[in-house]
């Protein structure tokens, strides 16, 4: 197995390939994610995202990577019953999440009032003819819950035409594909979210995607309020949950990434009912001991030796 | 009626009330279900038990000295 590694959309992107294309496959990911970095950031005027969130309340014709992001997220904000929802661009703004991470000062300025009206994607109108988007007048969307996730997929499906197995690391989003030549399957570690680089387990997994939710990480103060990334649409504010991270496997990047966060949000009441809405999800929990919690479905994901109780 | 058959249907009329009292009393005292405790596994810190989240299992970690080579491929919070 060859590897590549690259720093992009302010995280770590770990790319790996198997067979003699490796080289131009890597090529190919690399220029495939700098392509929609650019595209899909929110910390840039000339993004076409930000062109997007400024046509709010009219159609803007959208390329065929936006609008995908787009319709995907709309589906995954309809399936988790508004858990998932990027129209929280403006909150991000008001938390003091208002430029690129690296880039933020250590302490920001005070709180800001709490908003008094919830925006939401579901509004949005979409038509797949024209690829026409028009976001509801007013909502402006941070594509950061869901875009990582369908990059690593398309940059792996990309690949795939070069290699006979890869998969695409970014920041913790994983997109699987193919079989390693060892028989497989893919196995991957999921990180201690209390500490540097220690892994809890490890997860046994074919084909497909897995991502991580944790509220531990990208964590900044505002006047003497801690922030984290993990927001809540229904609030506007920083998840209070109980859990340190959730990380989920299915069969798509956009699901696995939009699942993670919506799962760490539903917390230990409502996170096995929200999991059924989607066929094929299994996710696992890390609870504020460091223990880790799942469902029945996840011994098939975690490595034989180490499953269960 | 005989004295005899009054005091017995008397008994028996008290033991009706008495019983349902003490009926109503047992369900009213009734315990609670209370959440699913989960004996922690071996390798979990100090904590006596743990109260499962719904539908879930608890799940060990990586043993102590864990030594088959660590994937390069990593999942956390991004």
């Amino acid at each position: 197995m060859d590897y590549d590694k690259f720093p992009s959309m302010n995280t770590e992107i770990v790319l790996a390939a198997e067979g003699p294309g490796a080289a131009q496959a890597f090529a190919e990911a690399r220029g495939f994610i700098g392509e929609c970095e650019a595209r899909f950031t929110r910390f840039s005027t000339t993004s076409e995202l930000m062109q997007l969130n400024r046509s709010a309340g009219e159609w803007f014709a959208a390329s065929a990577d936006l609008y995908d992001v787009v319709r995907q997220a709309f589906e995954l904000t309809r399936a988790t019953q508004g858990l998932f929802d990027p129209a929280i661009y403006d909150d991000m703004l008001a938390l003091g999440y208002d430029r690129s991470f690296p880039d933020l000062p250590p302490r920001g300025g005070a709180p800001q009032p709490a908003r008094s009206v919830r925006r939401s994607l579901l509004d949005v109108a979409l038509d797949p003819e024209t690829r026409g988007i028009r976001l509801p007048p007013g909502v402006r969307i941070d594509l950061g819950g869901v875009a990582k996730g369908w990059i690593a997929e398309q940059a792996a499906r990309r690949m795939l035409g070069l290699v006979d197995a890869c998969a695409v690391n970014a920041g913790g989003d994983l997109f699987l594909q193919g079989r390693p030549a060892d028989g497989g399957p893919w196995r991957v570690g999921l990180e201690d979210p209390r500490g540097e680089g220690g892994l809890l387990t490890v997860l046994a997994l074919d084909e497909g995607a897995v991502a991580t939710s944790s509220r531990t990480r990208r964590t900044w103060l505002q006047g003497e309020v801690e922030r984290h990334h993990l927001v809540d649409p229904r609030t506007g504010l920083p998840s209070s949950t109980d859990w340190l991270s959730v990380t989920a496997v299915a069969a798509h990047g956009a699901a696995a990434e939009a699942y993670a966060k919506a799962l760490h949000l539903a917390g230990p009441e409502g996170a096995s009912q929200l999991a059924e809405t989607c066929a094929g999800l299994v996710f696992l929990v890390v609870d504020e001991a460091g223990q880790l919690w799942g469902p029945p479905q996840a011994r098939e994901v975690v490595v034989d030796g180490m499953a269960t109780v | 009626m005989s004295a005899k058959s009054t005091g017995v249907r008397w008994l028996m009329a008290v033991g009706s009330v008495t019983g349902f009292l003490g009926g109503w009393v047992l369900l009213a005292h009734a315990p609670k279900p209370v959440p699913e405790a989960v004996t922690p596994p071996a390798d979990v810190g100090s904590a006596p038990t743990f109260l499962a989240p719904r539908g879930l299992q608890p799940f060990s970690r990586l043993p102590n000295g864990f030594t088959f080579p660590e994937p390069r491929l990593r999942t956390r919070g991004s």
